[in-house]
């Protein structure tokens, strides 16, 4: 999603992260990471996030509530794209960076002079689903 | 699109392995008990009602890690929004 975030920087498009719960919290090689307990500790988490993975997509943070990824369908590694009139055009449960970079290169520029992205780009770059 | 569509339903991919390569970083058992969990599923099953492709976005407004705001509204007739979850683990 990262290379996505460079590649249309500059074509009308915003990519966002927004951190929601831990997953897997705790678990065999992710012992250090715990559930949230207060939404200071979710953002210290975040921070952590775009550290670890050297990210300049924007990272946004859910309530501790998580009102907004429930709202989305609350599934611990889905997408969407919203086009400029506010439209949903995409929903996925899995981002997939490279079914993306095919809508987005439909979306904004109606035939795509810039080459896709390469086939390796695959949707874990940022998190672990269930 | 109708590709795009067809990838609401999908499920989350296995991995290598049938998804046993998990088991190296992740409780293999509280991962057999997630893909068993009947409110998983049905989270799975609503998915593809809940914002379905061609609905309105609903203006979010969250904070970002640098202390500013995002609201979807400023992007609106501006920008395209992509928008993912992600978490540490």
């Amino acid at each position: 999603m990262e290379q996505l975030h460079k590649k249309y920087a500059d074509r009308d498009v915003q990519c966002v992260c927004i951190y929601v719960r831990e997953p897997h919290p705790g678990e065999r090689a992710f012992r250090q990471y715990q559930r949230h307990s207060s939404f200071d500790h979710r953002v210290r988490y975040a921070k952590e996030l775009v550290q670890l993975k050297a990210m300049n997509v924007p990272v946004i943070v859910d309530g501790l509530d998580e009102a907004v990824h429930k709202a989305l369908g609350n599934l611990p590694n889905l997408a969407y794209v919203v086009d400029k009139q506010g439209k949903v055009v995409y929903k996925a449960t899995w981002t997939n960076a490279e079914h993306i970079d095919e809508l987005l290169s439909e979306l904004t520029s109606e035939g795509d002079p810039s080459p896709r992205l390469p086939v390796t780009i695959r949707d874990a770059e940022v998190g672990t689903a269930i | 699109m109708s590709r795009m569509m067809e990838n609401n339903f999908r499920r989350n991919p296995w991995g290598p392995l049938f998804g046993l390569w998990s088991a190296q970083y992740l409780d293999l058992w509280k991962l057999v008990r997630l893909k068993l969990n009947p409110q998983i599923k049905a989270t799975y099953q609503r998915f593809p009602s809940v914002l379905p492709p061609g609905s309105t976005f609903p203006d979010l407004t969250l904070p970002t890690v640098e202390g500013g705001t995002f609201r979807t509204a400023d992007y609106r007739g501006k920008k395209h929004l992509v928008l993912f979850t992600g978490s540490i683990t």
